[in-house]
């Protein structure tokens, strides 16, 4: 158990993405009792943030308002905001383009992952290749995309399957690998071959690893598409928070920054629960040990 | 999609191709990658600069990119930005480091401030940090400012959280054996749960130098008039692609480098933990 | 040993109805590990005990080494009361528990570092007895995962005793290693214990090795965790297994141990199924 805690061990379940991954410490782990208990801490930590802030801005007047307003007054453009019809076009359109560029993402980078895992030589001759570029800065090539492809949807969508693809790939990659070694053989010997060996070994010894790409893929396409509108204005999310900010309407760009963690956070925890649903015998522990 | 199925390789010896390769030596496989770069370099070369199947403008060729390297450094922007961004990066970073580590020491070893504050932290870890950049640029300015904002922000987070999973997740039957052995809390932070937590810290330092680059070249993109993401920026939108692909260039070698540099100090560190495979 | 036979008639230590009870904080309730256990254990005796996986083996010896407090009851080393670990006891976990960041040289020292002063001359050479002792000479500079299983522990076995602690704590020492290096192993820390003179408590979950290395073998029982049976061992030492095999007394021993332990597990799992 002792060496099972260091990150670095070679040869146990490895997920391809791993320096992007973090362990967090599970909850059970924690006294469930205490729990409710922290979590009235937490709000009471988070109140007292917000009571300093609104006492630093409105009342002690620490710092000017136009620079950072209240927090009250960040709430009142928030709730102005979520009624706001352009907020919510530019809403649909910014989640429009993650979802097609993610969705893209999902069946190159499965296709790809499964094939480079799955073939000896593409794995020695490919994937050296693959992990070189998933390590690359990929952001820097926006403005040649935009070049390329013009300002709009098309660039953002691009730029979302760009940032997204490799970590799905790599995952899915190292899955189709474990699954190899390993799993494989057992099927065999319980009699599983061809499409049914494929339905009930590979894929859902695969899957986990996906889902694992396909979280970290979101997040970076979310990355792609919000710096989409920020080089390359059309409507959305990222413009209208852009334009807050440039108009110095620094209430409204909070809000829409709040939109956008809050956008993120959701979708992190929506394809948490999908790993939850579809792989709950992945510990997330093993993955990261081992990177 | 059946013949995927078919050969599942563990099975039995490789043959053919992959079998040659698999029996290569490490430096045998490594000069097959350089190969390959070299074949690809030239084929695109081919492709684009003689045969012009492709618009150079989209894709310049190799020869095209060194031409744009050259023209870089001879109009003296490469230098004057270059120095621009190292000098963000390293600031940011060190910065990053300054109030991760301590951060992460204290999330990891008291309790209520990994309940507490470890929610936040993960809330504002999973925002692009893209998204706090207008924000940062109405509050700096148009210097360096937002620049080395986005890059704290983008290396702080996974630093501060490895840090703190390593010290938690220790094995307790290290611990254990520390008390057993006369150890006095001190000894056990000390002696235990500082070095149990160094694969961790290293493992997030790493990540923090691929998200600082990332974080660097996306606020020099969106916001300032100096630096690599400014260069890129000018020359693509004056169609002076093969600069910016020198640009780019650069910034891949950066951002290798340094995740290698932590990879060395680390190994010089902690030889215990020697990594196998060389994927950063 | 002079004066092993005026502590004799005091035991060395005294377990006195030891009750430990675990908090399930998930569930809201609690859960008995292990109840009203009494032992004396005399100085210079060799301990064995066995038992079904769970049944707080582990539980009483954390509570002698004093890594957990007794939720009823107490126990006394030497006539004082146990309160945490001490220099006196130390403890060969079944895990190794070796720190990965120390050569082999660094981990036996870390049994000495923190309880007596280094400046104190000779520690250098104690940790190099030791070392040799367990026959890992030539291997002091290695680190823990460039070793085998069996080295580990011999690692962990050196560093329990390279203190010279009065009494060994061992949490199945030998569980994690194959069964060849087992029974060397097994022998040699017979040996090096019968030289040494140490108290010793040994958990195994191996018959014949509680017979072969036991003066007395403690045997447990589940649901809730006590002792069921103590065996006094009368076979002559030092003791091979294969010249054991064809004593009749060490036959009916380990046919009784294993009657006694068969009995133990079908009840268990009737029990845990029924409950
Ligand atoms: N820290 C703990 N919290 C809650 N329950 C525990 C804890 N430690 C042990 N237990 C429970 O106490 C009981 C006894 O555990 P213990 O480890 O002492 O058994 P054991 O006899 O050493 O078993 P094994 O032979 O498998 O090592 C078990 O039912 C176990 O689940
Ligand atoms: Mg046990």
């Amino acid at each position: 158990m002792a060496r099972a805690l260091e990150p670095q061990e070679g040869g146990r379940l490895v997920t391809a993405t791993m320096p992007l991954k973090i362990v967090r410490p599970s909850r059970s782990a924690a006294r469930g009792s205490g729990e409710g208990r922290w979590r009235l801490l937490l709000a009471a930590v988070v109140l007292a943030i917000l009571l300093v802030w609104e006492a630093a801005v409105s009342w002690l007047q620490l710092v000017p308002a136009v620079f950072l307003p209240p927090p009250t007054a960040v709430a009142a453009s928030f709730v102005e905001l979520v009624v706001r019809p352009d907020f919510w076009s530019a809403f649909g359109y910014s989640l429009g383009n993650l979802a097609i560029g993610v969705v893209l993402a999902v069946v190159i980078g499965v296709v790809v992952g499964l094939a480079v895992g799955w073939f000896p030589v593409l794995r020695f001759t490919v994937a050296p290749f693959l992990w070189l570029l998933y390590s690359t800065p990929k952001v820097a090539l926006a403005p040649l995309i935009i070049l390329i492809l013009g300002l709009g949807a098309a660039s953002q969508i691009a730029l979302v399957l760009l940032l997204a693809v490799f970590p799905i790939m790599l995952n899915t990659m190292e899955g189709a690998l474990t699954v190899n070694k390993s799993l494989v053989n057992a099927g065999r010997v319980f009699g599983a071959n061809g499409i049914a060996l494929g339905v009930k070994v590979l894929l859902p010894g695969t899957l986990p690893f996906s889902l694992v790409g396909i979280q970290r893929g979101a997040a970076l396409g979310f990355t792609g598409q919000v710096l989409g509108e920020f080089l390359g204005g059309a409507g959305g999310l990222g413009h209208l928070l852009e334009r807050a900010a440039f108009d110095f309407q620094m209430d409204d760009a909070i809000a829409m920054v709040i939109v956008m963690v809050i956008i993120a956070n959701l979708t992190l925890t929506v394809i948490g629960l999908l790993r939850k649903r579809f792989a709950p015998w992945h510990d997330d522990r093993a993955t990261v040990k081992a990177g | 999609m059946s013949s995927l199925f078919a050969a599942p390789s563990g099975l039995r010896a490789q043959r053919g191709v992959a079998g040659f390769i698999a029996g290569l030596s490490p430096r045998g496989r490594a000069l097959l990658i350089v190969t390959e770069v070299v074949l690809l370099l030239l084929l695109w070369q081919f492709l684009v600069g003689t045969l012009g199947l492709v618009n150079a403008v989209f894709f310049p060729p190799p020869l095209d990119v060194a031409q744009g390297f050259v023209e870089l450094v001879q109009q003296g922007t490469l230098a004057q930005n270059a120095a621009v961004s190292v000098q963000s990066w390293l600031t940011g970073f060190a910065i990053a480091v300054a109030i991760g580590v301590p951060l992460g020491l204290l999330m990891g070893s008291s309790v209520p401030v990994d309940r507490v504050f470890g929610p936040i932290a993960w809330t504002l870890y999973a925002a692009p940090a893209v998204a706090y950049q207008p924000l940062t640029k109405a509050w700096f300015g148009f210097g360096t400012g937002p620049v080395i904002f986005l890059i704290v922000i983008s290396a702080i987070f996974p630093i501060m959280l490895n840090l703190a999973a390593g010290i938690r997740t220790t094995s307790p039957s290290l611990i254990r054996a520390a008390r057993v052995y006369g150890g006095s809390r001190m000894d056990v932070y000390r002696k235990i749960l500082l070095p149990a937590a160094v694969p961790f810290l290293f493992a997030g330092l790493r990540q923090g130098a691929v998200l600082a680059t990332i974080g660097m070249v996306v606020a020099e993109l969106t916001g300032s008039s100096v630096g690599m993401g400014a260069v890129i920026i000018r020359s693509a939108n004056t169609y002076n692609t093969d600069q910016s692909f020198a640009a780019i260039m650069l910034i891949v070698i950066w951002s290798v480098s340094m995740t290698q540099l932590v990879g060395l100090v680390e190994r010089w560190l902690a030889p215990w933990n020697r990594r196998k495979g060389a994927a950063s | 040993m002079p004066d092993s036979a005026e502590t004799a008639a005091a035991p060395l230590i005294e377990v006195r109805g030891v009750t430990v009870r675990y908090d399930i904080a998930r569930t809201g309730t609690s859960l008995t590990a292990v109840e009203g256990v009494d032992l004396d254990i005399a100085e210079g005796e060799f301990v064995t005990v066995l038992g079904p996986s769970g049944c707080g083996k582990t539980t009483v010896m954390n509570v002698i080494a004093g890594l957990v407090k007794p939720t009823e009851g107490s126990v006394t080393v030497d006539g004082r009361t146990v309160t945490g670990p001490g220099p006196d006891r130390a403890v060969v976990f079944q895990d190794y528990a070796l720190l990965p960041w120390r050569s082999v040289f660094d981990n036996v020292r870390f049994g000495l570092e923190m309880q007596q002063s280094l400046n104190s001359g000779d520690w250098r050479e104690r940790v190099q007895n030791a070392i040799e002792l367990v026959g890992l000479a030539g291997f002091e500079q290695s680190y823990p995962r460039e070793l085998s299983g069996g080295m580990q522990q011999r690692v962990g076995l050196a560093r329990a005793i390279v203190a010279e602690p009065r009494i060994l704590l061992m949490d199945e020492p030998l569980g994690a290693v194959d069964a060849l290096t087992r029974e060397v192993m097994r022998d040699e820390i017979e040996k090096l214990i019968t030289a040494t003179g140490k108290t010793v408590i040994f958990i195994t979950h191996s018959i014949e090795e509680a017979i072969l290395l036991g003066d007395r073998i403690v045997v447990f029982k589940s649901h809730p965790g006590a002792i069921l049976e103590e065996i006094t061992v009368d076979l002559p030492r030092p003791r091979s297994e294969r010249g054991a095999q064809s004593d009749p007394r060490y036959l009916e021993l380990r046919d009784h141990l294993w009657d006694v332990l068969q009995n133990e597990a079908t009840a268990a799992s009737r029990g845990g199924k029924g409950s």
